[in-house]
Order: structure tokens, then C-alpha cells, then sequence
């Protein structure tokens, strides 16, 4: 059968070269244009500020400390906030009598890792005497401060940093203000309320004012606010509100009564909306890691029939691509550069992966063809190979460092918060479908994978070399679990039995979408991600699982070639 | 490297039928039918007729007297009992995929129910269950979930009927229930796997959780302690577990031999045309399954009092995964295959673990490879090939004296039995046991004696040695890395290879020990098999 | 041509069989007598060895300084290293295999504590001796087991007593969250007794199970938040292995902050923050009876010492490696055995108990000592927080050696 197959020249994916170039073109330009360029350099802080942070850092009477506590709130501004932030997460130290923060740790030449010293205000790199960098060694003698004045340097914090420059740092300042109806700030927010720029933050405002003229006001003032609070249907409202039902019942104040009492069911209507609101995203985010999953064996055991029980170790091996990418930039490039290694890391991910899948393919799967029972077998052994050489080679406990943009959260809507992390899973899922797809119905290399599959021997007879495209389609399909690896990594573990938990829900997927169907693999992914967070407020987290599974079980009896069923001949033939 | 090397699979079948087609014909690659008995020499049948009957009275009277006598540790006879539960698993197993070609990956939950059930009525104080007055005489682990009297659902358990039949039934109803819709429906092949998949994975988070009262994650343990401790329970166990495997060995033989076998390879090797032909494979497949699922069960019923614990951690997926491998390795629709697969698998696991702690998942893993490359029919494939060999003239009984010989100086030194002088290391520098030893096996194989016979002893001395715990202490320590034992049949191995390269060329050598190996030559030329 | 060959084949094994009892023998003959073989039972492979694998390299270590310093009773220790690769049923079989086959005469392992209740009857059967060194759930006491880590009196209440007082935060909202088997549903009893019993009321306490391995904490987390939004909340968690990870990542891109609503772990040690970012985590809390941070030299000895010994080698992390609780139990534990051995001056499992019972020692994290009776161990219990750097520092301890409870008297009550 091999004998008959020519080699033309053609079968070679013409498109790769050209879309490598795009990756190379904004890799490059992305990287020319570096943020750390733009680093700002801070006012400097007058000397009697300076003084008083640093008594307050090094008292230890704790009365004492409350009285400049006081001082700072009144004296202090907004150029202090990074000073406090670091005393408050023991970052701060002092260096010749002058507060200084330590940044994180880095590797230095000739010092092995330490941590770099900064200027406690201006946030400016110190130099020591012959002008070098300074470091210190290790986070010992920092000034900590005392587990109790951790919160109220955190309500300093917030009252200082009502008007900084950075927009989530005001929208943190404004939403504290109102946590700790604080009448004090009130002026002030009242005036930002007139002037805020961002539209956005003017309920976070309107909020803010009404919680704290809630609490404080006078009863028309309460009156209003409780109004306010019920327009507005924050969650944050609730503490406010329940205390003014409670106080109007003891006053026996009718009114305020119905009207506090009107605006917590319409805060709470509109939390359980927002409940099932979440619940979607929560169920979306969990969907976009068996989708990305299940592209990849989607195409292996969907287009090639081949059980790969591996496939979860290839996303491992992903995963690790992306740590070993990310110490290198972490080691050998500037600090600035690491935000952006994941544009080196994604690609590396597909690559290594989808290497050691077509090494894999070379050497083990060609040989069983046809027998996808087989494969099952011998892709465990493979997996149980690769997962031992992980853990000889990284061991069970690895750190993955995510860039910065990955950390925190995003409040997309008025109490609902997307954290950055699932967001980017989100995103990279669905450019991984769309590639998939656009790799699979628009280029070359599709073309002549669909013949294969479709029909292999009139594809070899017409001068496709039917083994490579094998070849090349289990390297794509490992290569894709490779990426799943590197979205699952900033949400998950990072241990070489990682891949374990999810080889079967992602088979499970890819059978109820219909096999050898990447848009049936999308929507059962979606299906059952969103079901089982539905399901979960219900049953617990086990349960929902549980459920899930029997769901799938039945459905399969019901349809038993899945959602979307191959049809005709190529279903056949395939 | 010419085509009919490779055996080739079997031309694609199209059934019209959807769930399928996408994975090409779903049953594997043919291990060798025993559809219409093959000719066998008067000189194989007579071996074995001996074989059959030397290993069954190694394990019922030599294995119990040589215990009885002190010289295998209770311990270990409760090892090759537990393992030879397995075995029992391995049968069902190689009934409902080696015979009917329908992979199941849930075998561990039914093995689990089994296990459950009997686990139940031993942790009551019925059962012997070391229960205390300070937590209300029932099971330890209520006291864990706040619970003071007997849930209701245990009460029956305190009767062994019931238990044995919950043990039995259990596995049944589900496998019945379960394998009713799902063949109903004609899932098949791999959706199949991956459906029992699905369901041995739910199992197995459910079990996991408290509120069934079966003990959670810590499962269920302090039963009636000398079950697995005192020589006369583990031995009568131990029996038990052989009379049973035994028992269903020959009624697994007589249903493949059976009609009905027929009926089940015919399912497996064209499911299609048997349905035209007029049957209805969904029902004998439910029969065979729920028959797989009872095996199991019942290996789950020996098992558990054998070990002393039954946790859900038995009920994984890579558990059943596991159980398919013994099959697979064993070599599949031979049902002594099965069996043998179960207990080498089995007591080399074991034995690696403790050896090489670090490399075994290594190894683990090429066996896997090992077995669908290089041993696609399993052992039993590469006995078919050596056993005309062995079976020639006298050279078994030969082969088999020798292993005594040897098995019986290692029991003795294992059990310092020899006088100073023989003992090794002692007065002689090797110990003369040894040295007469050596001695004894060259005239025992001289003359007439096929080397195949050689590895084949070897593997097996040396695991059955382990197994019982006779290794002599040299043997087990390391040497360059690894223990001894491994180095020992390594050298042994490559000597009986390096015979065949001489006696045969390279070529031949190959053919001799297999067209498998000839796969390696495949393998390594860079040809795959040709796909259908 | 046969003949020769057969020949060959006979002198080859016999040959082969002879030789390597001639190289094995002589260095075997002579370490027989003066090696005492100890073995190390930790699963290095499956869901457990993230764990597991760190306590047999501290082992590995103590075993290599005790016999640089000499061994016990003038001869070495031979460490004899079993996987038991997370499997339960393995364990027992591997504890039976350590004390019959290879005759150690003790044996430091387990983690879990299912692995623990699989070996116990092995080691009471054969009067074996194991040391156990993880904290867990109590209500067990075995005189052929030392139980090197914490009871939950030990760990539990001084935590939750914490997070109640002035320092702590005055926090009146408890969160409590395990994974779901029987050492967290344990603890969390226990802490649930604790907490009512000083006028917490019951609402104010939610209680969650999680299964192993469970890496989706956005639906838990998202309830923490709703009970947080009321202030004075605190996150008990009793999460145990790699879902630790997911969570806590989930709790800081939650925007969760861990001076208002700080976690309280009773499983996160220096270890397991090696797999975490700990900038995010700054301001978070466990309870442990050792960290790293303990200030003597002694300790700083340890560990300087065990980092050297994970570089030279060439174990996974390096010189980067740290200790934890655990594995001070374990090292501590090996000290403990071989200082009874030199006492009476034998192996024997009754002479050493005898020894042992009572014992009090040195060990890094300071002195310490065995209880006289319990077969458990008297301890310090500290409260650490979170820093920058993956390293706890101290902020609360116990004054003295805290007594261990086999059975805790917050569930006898009930």
C-alpha cells in the first residue's frame, strides 16, 4: 500500500511559513515597544511625611501607633500609599535610617537571588556607595506591621488613595470608603462624584455616599440614600440597609421601614440574577478548559480513531513548556520583558508538545492503526512514561509565575467580577477553536487531512502521502493539548499527574459532541461545563460531577453517536 | 521488511451502524482463535496434561504443605491468594473482551461491590469486626461522622447469606442494568470503554464521600484481625480462593467451548453478521457481561477479607485500566492467559515497587508498550510459539526438576536450613549449596533439553521465589543499581537470545522467538503496519 | 555444534549464578553484621508523592548525618526505600515486605492517614515500630506507632482561638473548608465544638467539603465572598494536597484580601507554598508546630543542610528546597529512634517504646519531648504568616510544650 505513494512536494502546509512570520512580526513589535519604558518616576515626599512613616513603622507602643495613625490620615496623601502598602505586606525595611521597600526577588550575577532595594516613596532603584544596585539577601529585619494594624493601615490606605492616579486603585478607595462609612471622606467623594472622569465609577460614588449617608445622615438624607441603594442594587448595600430596617423598627419609623425594606428585595432580586449571571460565567469558564482539552482529542480520536489516554500528559508537557519558558524570561531577561512571555510560551507549548507527539506517532501509534483498543493501552504507557520523567526532572512541586496582566480581577458589571485568569482561558479557548477551525477548513494542510480521513485510499491514490499527514494530524491534536496545558497552568496545578483529571471528561466530551466533529467537541464542552456549575449550588461540587457523568451516560443511550452525528459517507468511511 | 511479517488487521466491516465507524473495526487484532482446535502433537498433549497437573498441585498441596511446614511465611500464601483474586477478575475480564470483544473499564467498581458487601458484614461485630464499646459496638468511623447507632441499610449485613448474596447480586444488578441500555442502544467498541469509563469514575467520586456511611475515603478496615494474619485462616482463604478459581476456570472453559463461546467470538469478530444470521448479540453480550461483573464481585469478595481493607481507592479508572493490562499481557481469548497475566502482573508490581522505587512507572509503561508492540497476543502468544519446544521429549520434566532443585536450595538457605558449611556466604566461598547446586542442574539439563524452556523456567523460578518470599538474601541486594535477582535473569535471558543468533543467524532467531520480534524489526526499519 | 553449545549454555548460567554470589558475598558477609536496617514507606509516585516524596529525602539525609556521625551502636543504618505508590492496599503489603523480608527493625513512613490504618494491624501483628509524622485526626493510638506529628489539640484551637482574640483580628465568622475525607471532617468537628462553645452563634459558622483533587474553587470562593461582604469573616481550611493551588489563586483573583478575610491552613506548609505565587498569598495564615522560620541555629543548621544535601543530590528544586513541619517530624523522629537505641542498647521494639516513651530531645524547631504515655509528642504550636518569600513568619506561639490527646475531649463531649 506504501509502495503506491509518491511524495509530491505540495502536501507541505504552504501557510505555516507565512502565519510563523505574523507570530514573529507582533511578537516583535510588541516587544519593541516596551511598558517599562514608560515607567513613571513619583513626586518626591516632603521630609516631615517621610518622619512620620517611619515612626510609625518603628514604634511599638501600640496607643502610640494609633495616634500617628491618626496624624497620617490627616496629614498624609496619596504619595505615601506605596510606602504603606509595603509596611503593610512586610515589604518595608529600613537602609541607613531612611525607609526603604524590597522588590521581588531576582537573580543577580554573582549574588544569586536577591532582592532588589528601592527608595520607600518614589519607588526609584537605590545605589549603594560605588553606585552598583543595592540588594539585600534576604526578607530578615523588615518592619512588619502588627496583624491588627494591618486593617486599619488598609483603611489608611483607601483614604489616602481616594484620588490615585491608577483607576482600580480609586475604585478599591471609593468602594472602602463605603465599607467603612467613614463621614469623613464624604466631602470628598461627594466633590469626585462631580468630577470623576470614568463614568463607570459614579455608581461605585452614588454607592459610597448612600451607604454612608445611610449610617450616619439625617432621617430625610437616610431616607434618600436607602432610595439610592435600592436603584442602585449593589450587594454592598445589604449590611446598610438590614442595620436601617433594624433601626427603623426600633423606631418604630414607618416609613423608613417601607423604604429600606422596598430597595433589600430589589438588591436581592438583583443578586440572584446576578447569581445565574455568574453561575454562566463560572460554568464558561470551566467549559473553556474541556474545550481546549477536547479540540485536541477531537482530532486524535475523532479523525484518527486513536484512544489517547496520553492526552492529558501532553497537556503536562505544555504546562512545563510554559514554566520552563517562564523562568527563562524570569532569569536571563529584564524584569519588563516577563509580562510578555506567554507570546514565546504558547508557541513553545505547540511546538514541544506537538514534537513529542509526532515522535510518539513515529514510534508507537503508526503501528496500531485500526485498533483503537490497542492504542488505549499503549498511549497509558506512554503517559505513565512521560509523567515519570517529569517528576525526575521537575518533581512534584513547581511554581508557575504568571505575568502580571493574569493576576486580579476585573469588574465587568456592578458586582461581578471576572478574574483575569479564567477570562484569559476564556479567550485562548476560543482562538484555539478558531484556529482549529481555520487550520482544518481553509488551509492546506486541512485539506489534505480531510481526504485522509475521509477517504485514505483514494487520498494516497491521489499522491497524498497519507503516513505523513498521520503524522502531522496526531502532532497537531497533541500539540493543541499542549496549549490546553498552557491555559490550564495559571488555573491549576502544576504536577506531572496534572493531566489525569482530566482525560476522561474530555473523552466524554468529545463522544457526546459526535465524534470527529469540532463544533459538536465545542458545544457538549460548553454543555456540560455551564450544566455543572448550574448543577453545583444545588448538590456541592461532587455531586454536580456525579451527576454529570450519569447526564452523559444517558444521553449517549439516547444518541448514541453523540450531538452531531457524522453523516453520509465520509461517517462511514471515516 | 516484507508485509506478511505483520500480521494485518482485520479489513474494515461496515455495519451501516453510526456509533463506530470513525474508529475502524473496533475489536483488536486477532489473538488466536481457538475456534477449531488445532493439531496438537501427542507429546504436547501430554505435557500438558502433566503441566496442568504439577500446577495445580503446586497450588494445593505443595504451596500448603511447604507452609504447614514453616518454610513459605503465612504472608506470603495470603499475597498469592490475594493475587490469584485477581485472576478471577483477569477471567471475567478475558470472557467479555478477550472472547466477546466488548472492553470494559469499570471491572474495579464490580470488584469493588464485591468487596464492599463482604467488607460490610465484616466490620460488624457479627462479622468479627474489632468494633469497641466506647463507640457504641459499631464500626470506628461512625464515631468520625457523628453517627451512634447502625444506619439501617447495614443492619442486614450482619448475616453472612446476605452479604455473600448482596456480593454477587450487586455487581449483577448494576452490570445488568447498565449493560441492558447500553447494548440496547448498540453503544460498542470504544464508546463503550469510555461510557464504563464514566461510570467507574462517578462511582468512584461518589463512594469517596462521607454521607454514604461506607467509610469514605479510609474505606472500610478493622475487621476480625486474624483473617490475613493467622496461618489457618490465610491458608483456608487461601484455598478457597484456589478452589474457586479453579472451579471457575473450568466452567469459563466449558462456556467457550460451548455453543455459546462460539456465539461470543462470532460477536466479537463480526457482530454485524451475526445479527443477520439471525441472533441478537445484545443479549449475550449482557449475559457475558453481567457473568464478568460477578467474577469480579466474587474476586472482590475473596479479596477483601484476604487484605484487611477495602477503600474507593481500588475503584479508579487506572485500576480497571490495570486489570485490562493482566488480560492484555496474559494474552487475550485464552483464558489461562488471563489468569497468568493477573498473577505475573500482579507479583511483579509488588515486587518492583519495593525494588526499584523509582524506576518502576518506567517500566510499567513499557510493558504496556511491550505488549501491544512487541506481544500483541500477550504471553500466550509467545508460549504458542516455544511450546513444541519445550513440550519435546523429556526435556520439561527436565526443566522442571531443575526448578525444584533450585526453588528448593533457596527455601532452605532463605530458611537457614543448610549446615554452615553449605550456606552461602559461609564456610565455602560461594557456599557449597550453590556449587552443588550448579552442579545438580547441568546433569539434570544435559543432553536433550530445549532451550527454550530455559527463559521460561527462569522468569518463572525466579517470580515464584519472590512470591513466596524464598529469594535468598544475595538476590535481593543491589548490585550496580538493581537487585541482583534482575541482573541474574537478565544474563539469563541474553544467554538463551545469544543462543538463538548463533544457532539460527538473525533472521531466523527472529522467526524462532516470534514473528513478534520481527515487529521490532518493523519497528526499527520505520515501517508501521499498514493501516486498513 | 548443539552439544558445545548446549554446553556453554549450562557453564554460562551456572557461571552467571556463581559470579554474582562471588561479588555480592563478600561485601555482603560483612555488612550483615554491623548495618541496622531501617525502612522508609512514603509513596513516591501517584496523588500522594507531591507529599511524600520530600519525607523520604529528609530521611534519606538524617539517615546519612546519624551514620557520619558514627551510626548507633557502632554500626550503620541502611535505609531500605519502598514505594508504596499511593495505593492503600500496597502500603500493607510493603509494610509486611520491610518487616519480614528485609527484617528492618523500624520504619518511618505514611502520610495519609488510610495508609496509616492499612499498616497498622501489620505493625501490631508483627510488633513492628513505625513512626508516623503528619499531623491528623486522633482517636488512634497504637503502641507500636509514634505519632510525631500533631493532634488536633495540638493545631486546631490554639488557631481558632487566635483568629477569635484582639491580635488575631477579633474575627466572628467562620468559614470552614475541607477536603472531604476523615481528617478535615474531623478537625472541622472539633473546631465547630470549639467555636459554638464560645458563643459563636451556629449561622455564623458554614461548613464545605471539597473532593481530592478538586481544582474548581470559583463557586466557593464566590460563597466566601457573599459571607465576607459582612465583615469580620475568616477562612478555616483544612484543604489538603494539590488543591490547595487552584484555591488559593481562585481567593486572590477574587480580589479577596488576606488581611480582611485571612485563611487559616492547617495543611499549607513551606512546602506546598513552593507551588504557589506567595506574593498573592502575603497575609494568609496556618497553624503549624515547626516552620522554617524557627530562629535558632540549630534549625538554621537543618536547614542549611538539607538544602545542601537536596543540591549534592540532585534532587528536584535544588538548594531552592525548604522544610516543613512534617519533615522536622520525620527528622526528629529518626533522632528520637536512634538516641532509645543507644539508651538500651538494642533494637528491640519493647526496649526502644520503653525508651522512647518520655523521651525528651533537641530537634530543630526546639525542645521537645515524647509523651510518657500516649505514644504521641509534646509540642510548640506557632502561627505563622505568609511572606513575600514562601516562608512563614511567627507571629503567635503556645507558651511551652503543648500535650497531645489521643482522643480529643471535643468530641467525647458531644
Amino acid at each position: 500500500m506504501d509502495k503506491n505513494v509518491t511524495q509530491p512536494s505540495h502536501t507541505r502546509p504552504p501557510g505555516l511559513r507565512a502565519w510563523l512570520g505574523w507570530w514573529m512580526m507582533i511578537t516583535a513589535m510588541l516587544f519593541a515597544a516596551p511598558p517599562w519604558a514608560l515607567s513613571q518616576t513619583r513626586d518626591d515626599v516632603p521630609r516631615e511625611l517621610r518622619d512620620l512613616v517611619r515612626n510609625v513603622a518603628t514604634e511599638s507602643d501600640r496607643d502610640r501607633r494609633t495616634e500617628l495613625y491618626d496624624q497620617l490620615a490627616r496629614e498624609g496623601d496619596g504619595r505615601l500609599v506605596p510606602a504603606l502598602e509595603a509596611f503593610r505586606a512586610g515589604l518595608l525595611a529600613l537602609h541607613d535610617d531612611e525607609l526603604v521597600i524590597y522588590q521581588p526577588r531576582t537573580e543577580v550575577e554573582g549574588r544569586g537571588e536577591v532582592y532588589p532595594i528601592a527608595d520607600a516613596f518614589t519607588e526609584r532603584p537605590l545605589r549603594d556607595d560605588a553606585g552598583d544596585p543595592a540588594y539585600a539577601d534576604s526578607l530578615n529585619d523588615m518592619l512588619r506591621a502588627a496583624r491588627p494594624d494591618r486593617r486599619m493601615i488598609g483603611s489608611l490606605i483607601s483614604a489616602l488613595s481616594l484620588r490615585h492616579p491608577d483607576p482600580e486603585r480609586r475604585q478599591r478607595a471609593i468602594i472602602q470608603a463605603g465599607d467603612r462609612a467613614d463621614d469623613s471622606s464624604l466631602e470628598q467623594l461627594r466633590l469626585q462624584l462631580d468630577e470623576e472622569p470614568a463614568r463607570r465609577f459614579r455608581t461605585y460614588l452614588r454607592e459610597a455616599i448612600a451607604r454612608i449617608e445611610l449610617d450616619t445622615g439625617d432621617r430625610a438624607t437616610q431616607l434618600a440614600a436607602a432610595a439610592v441603594l435600592g436603584e442602585l442594587g449593589g450587594v454592598r448595600g445589604v449590611r446598610n440597609l438590614s442595620d436601617a430596617i433594624d433601626r427603623a423598627t426600633d423606631a418604630g419609623d414607618e416609613q423608613l421601614l417601607a423604604v429600606a425594606t422596598a430597595s433589600l428585595e430589589s438588591v436581592n432580586r438583583r443578586a440572584q440574577r446576578l447569581r445565574w449571571v455568574r453561575y454562566t460565567l463560572e460554568g464558561l469558564s470551566v467549559a473553556s478548559i474541556l474545550i481546549l482539552m477536547a479540540l485536541g482529542l477531537a482530532i486524535i480520536f475523532g479523525l484518527m480513531g486513536v484512544i489517547n489516554m496520553a492526552h492529558g500528559e501532553f497537556m503536562m508537557i505544555g504546562a512545563f513548556t510554559t514554566f520552563v519558558v517562564a523562568n527563562l524570561f524570569h532569569a536571563h531577561l529584564p524584569p519588563g520583558l516577563f509580562d510578555y512571555y506567554l507570546l514565546v510560551a504558547v508557541p513553545a507549548a505547540f511546538l514541544v508538545a506537538g514534537g513529542v507527539g509526532l515522535l510518539c506517532e513515529k514510534l508507537v501509534i503508526r503501528h496500531l492503526y485500526g485498533r483503537p483498543l490497542e492504542t488505549l493501552l499503549a498511549t497509558w504507557g506512554i503517559g505513565l512514561i512521560l509523567m515519570q520523567l517529569a517528576r525526575v526532572w521537575f518533581g512534584d512541586t513547581n511554581r508557575i509565575l504568571s505575568p502580571s496582566w493574569l493576576r486580579g480581577n476585573w469588574e465587568a458589571v456592578h458586582d461581578l467580577n471576572l478574574a483575569y485568569n479564567r477570562l484569559f482561558v476564556f479567550l485562548f479557548a476560543g482562538g484555539c477553536v478558531l484556529v482549529t477551525w481555520v487550520v482544518i477548513n481553509r488551509t492546506k494542510m486541512g485539506l489534505l487531512l480531510r481526504a485522509t480521513v475521509q477517504d485514505r485510499m483514494m487520498a494516497a491514490s491521489s499522491g497524498i502521502s497519507t503516513r505523513r499527514v498521520d503524522g502531522l494530524t496526531f502532532a497537531l491534536g497533541t500539540g493543541l493539548a499542549g496549549l490546553a496545558g498552557c491555559g490550564v497552568v495559571f488555573l491549576d496545578n502544576l504536577t506531572p499527574q496534572m493531566g489525569q483529571r482530566y482525560i476522561v471528561d474530555s473523552f466524554l466530551v468529545v463522544v457526546s459532541g459526535g465524534v470527529g466533529n469540532l463544533f459538536g467537541a465545542v458545544s457538549a464542552g460548553l454543555g456540560l461545563g455551564v450544566l455543572s456549575k448550574y448543577i453545583e449550588p444545588f448538590s456541592g461540587a461532587t455531586y454536580a460531577k456525579v451527576i454529570v457523568l450519569l447526564g452523559v451516560i444517558m444521553f449517549l443511550q439516547w444518541r448514541p453517536s453523540g450531538l452531531f452525528a457524522a453523516k453520509g459517507r465520509a461517517a462511514l468511511d471515516a | 521488511m516484507p508485509d506478511t511479517l505483520t500480521p494485518s488487521p482485520a479489513a474494515p466491516h461496515r455495519t451501516g451502524h453510526l456509533s463506530d465507524q470513525s474508529s475502524g473495526p473496533a475489536n483488536t487484532p486477532q489473538p488466536p482463535t481457538p475456534l477449531l482446535a488445532p493439531v496438537v502433537p501427542p507429546a504436547v498433549k501430554r505435557f500438558r496434561f502433566w503441566a496442568l497437573i504439577g500446577l495445580t498441585l503446586t497450588m494445593l498441596v505443595a504451596l500448603p504443605a511447604l507452609n504447614l511446614a514453616g518454610l513459605i511465611d503465612t504472608h506470603n500464601v495470603n499475597r498469592i491468594g490475594r493475587y490469584m483474586c485477581f485472576a478471577l477478575v483477569a477471567l471475567g475480564i478475558d470472557l467479555i473482551w478477550g472472547y466477546t470483544g466488548v472492553l470494559s473499564l469499570c471491572q474495579a467498581l464490580f470488584f469493588c461491590l464485591g468487596g464492599y458487601a463482604i467488607g460490610m458484614h465484616l466490620s460488624l461485630p457479627e462479622g468479627g469486626g474489632d468494633v469497641r464499646p466506647e463507640y457504641n459496638n459499631i464500626p470506628q468511623f461512625f464515631h468520625f461522622s457523628n453517627i451512634t447507632e447502625l444506619p439501617a441499610f447495614w443492619t442486614p449485613f450482619a448475616s453472612l447469606p446476605f452479604a455473600l448474596a448482596v456480593g454477587v447480586l450487586a455487581p449483577a444488578t448494576v452490570a445488568g442494568l447498565f449493560g441492558f441500555f447500553i447494548f440496547r442502544s448498540r453503544v460498542r467498541g470504544v464508546y463503550f470503554a469510555i461510557i464504563t469509563q464514566a461510570l467507574a469514575w462517578a462511582a468512584a467520586l461518589t463512594a469517596v464521600r462521607n454521607e454514604l456511611l461506607l467509610g469514605g475515603t479510609n474505606g472500610l478496615t478493622n475487621f476480625y484481625r486474624p483473617l490475613n494474619q493467622s496461618p489457618h485462616w490465610v491458608l483456608g482463604l487461601y484455598l478457597l480462593t484456589a478452589v474457586v478459581i479453579i472451579a471457575a476456570f473450568v466452567g469459563c472453559r466449558w462456556l467457550t467451548r460451548s455453543r455459546l463461546g462460539r456465539i461470543l467470538i462470532a460477536t466479537r469478530d463480526n457482530e454485524a453478521r451475526l445479527r443477520f444470521a439471525g441472533y441478537r448479540p445484545e443479549w449475550y453480550k449482557l449475559f457475558v457481561f453481567i457473568l464478568a461483573a460477578v467474577l469480579a464481585g466474587v474476586g472482590g469478595m475473596l479479596y477483601v477479607p484476604q487484605n484487611g481493607i477495602i477503600t474507593p481507592n481500588v475503584m479508579r479508572v487506572e485500576d480497571s485500566i490495570w486489570m485490562i493490562v493482566w488480560v492484555a499481557l496474559g494474552g487475550r481469548g485464552r483464558l489461562w492467559g488471563a489468569v497468568f497475566g493477573a498473577l505475573l502482573v500482579g507479583l511483579t508490581y509488588s515486587m518492583m515497587t519495593s525494588d526499584l522505587p523509582n524506576a518502576w512507572p518506567f517500566i510499567q509503561g513499557a510493558m504496556f508498550l511491550a505488549v501491544v508492540l512487541l506481544f500483541p497476543a500477550g504471553l500466550v502468544g509467545l508460549w504458542d510459539k516455544l511450546e513444541r519446544e519445550v513440550a519435546d521429549g523429556r526435556s520439561a520434566l527436565r526443566v522442571a526438576i531443575a526448578s525444584v532443585l533450585v526453588l528448593s536450595v533457596f527455601i532452605a538457605d532463605r530458611r537457614e536450613l543448610l549446615p554452615e558449611l553449605l550456606r552461602w556466604p559461609g564456610a565455602v566461598r560461594f557456599g557449597l549449596a550453590y556449587w552443588l547446586l550448579a552442579v545438580a542442574v547441568g546433569v539434570t539439563l544435559w543432553g536433550r533439553v530445549a532451550v527454550a524452556a530455559m527463559p521460561l523456567a527462569t522468569i518463572f523460578v525466579f517470580i515464584f521465589a519472590d512470591a513466596i518470599g524464598a529469594m535468598p538474601a544475595a538476590m535481593r541486594d543491589d548490585f550496580l543499581g538493581m537487585p541482583m535477582k534482575y541482573l541474574v535473569a537478565i544474563a539469563i535471558l541474553a544467554t538463551v537470545g545469544g543462543y538463538y543468533l548463533v544457532r539460527d543467524g538473525r533472521q531466523q532467531a527472529f522467526d524462532t522467538l516470534g514473528e513478534n520480534y520481527a515487529r521490532l524489526g518493523t519497528f526499527l526499519g520505520g515501517k508501521g503496519a499498514p493501516r486498513p | 555444534m548443539m552439544q558445545r553449545l548446549r554446553l556453554t549454555m549450562t557453564a554460562l548460567l551456572a557461571t552467571a549464578m556463581l559470579l554474582v554470589g562471588g561479588t555480592a558475598t563478600p561485601a555482603l558477609a560483612q555488612e550483615k553484621d554491623d548495618t541496622i536496617k531501617v525502612g522508609i514507606l512514603h509513596s513516591l509516585t501517584g496523588t500522594m508523592a507531591i507529599s511524600e516524596t520530600s519525607l523520604r529525602d529528609v530521611a534519606l539525609m538524617t539517615i546519612e548525618e546519624i551514620n557520619a556521625e558514627g551510626g548507633v551502636l557502632g554500626k550503620q543504618l541502611e535505609p531500605v526505600v519502598i514505594d508504596p505508590a499511593s495505593d492503600w492496599d500496597l502500603f500493607a503489603e510493603s509494610a509486611r515486605e520491610l518487616l519480614l523480608e528485609h527484617e528492618v527493625d523500624v520504619v518511618f513512613g505514611c502520610w495519609t492517614s488510610v495508609s496509616r490504618k492499612a499498616v497498622l494491624p501489620v505493625f501490631e501483628q508483627h510488633n513492628g515500630l513505625l513512626f508516623y509524622p503528619v499531623q491528623y485526626e486522633g482517636e488512634e493510638q497504637s503502641p507500636n506507632i509514634f505519632y510525631t506529628g500533631a493532634t488536633p489539640i495540638q493545631q486546631l484551637i490554639p488557631a481558632a482561638k487566635y483568629l477569635m482574640s484582639e491580635d488575631g483580628g477579633g474575627f466572628e465568622k467562620f468559614y470552614l473548608l475541607g477536603t472531604d475525607y476523615v481528617f478535615p471532617r474531623t478537625a472541622n468537628r472539633i473546631l465547630k465544638a470549639y467555636l459554638l462553645s464560645e458563643g459563636v452563634p451556629e449561622e455564623s459558622i458554614r461548613e464545605e467539603y471539597t473532593p481530592f483533587g478538586h481544582a474548581d474553587y470559583q463557586s466557593i470562593v464566590g460563597r466566601i465572598r457573599e459571607l465576607a461582604r459582612e465583615g469580620d469573616t475568616a477562612v478555616l481550611s483544612t484543604i489538603n494536597g494539590d488543591s490547595n493551588v487552584p484555591f488559593y489563586r481562585e481567593f486572590a483573583n477574587q480580589g479577596l484580601d488576606p488581611f480582611e478575610v485571612p485563611i487559616m491552613a492547617f495543611s499549607v506548609s513551606e512546602d506546598e507554598l513552593r507551588a504557589m505565587e506567595a506574593e498573592a498569598l502575603v497575609g494568609h495564615l496556618a497553624a503549624w508546630n515547626y516552620f522554617q522560620s524557627v530562629d535558632t541555629p540549630a534549625n538554621e543548621a537543618f536547614v542549611q543542610k538539607f538544602r545542601d544535601y537536596a543540591q549534592e543530590n540532585d534532587l528536584p528544586g535544588g538548594s531552592e528546597r525548604v522544610v516543613n513541619d512534617p519533615m522536622e517530624g520525620t527528622h526528629f523522629g529518626i533522632k528520637v529512634w536512634a538516641a532509645a537505641v543507644e539508651e538500651v542498647g538494642t533494637t528491640d521494639v519493647d526496649e526502644v517504646r520503653e525508651a522512647v516513651l518520655g523521651m525528651a530531645f533537641d530537634a530543630p524547631g526546639g525542645p521537645k519531648k515524647m509523651h510518657a504515655e500516649n505514644m504521641h509528642t509534646w509540642k510548640p504550636v506557632y502561627i505563622g504568616e505568609i511572606l513575600a518569600n514562601g516562608q512563614f513568619e511567627i507571629i503567635w506561639e503556645s507558651e511551652g510544650l503543648v500535650e497531645p490527646e489521643s482522643y480529643s475531649s471535643y468530641l467525647k463531649d458531644e
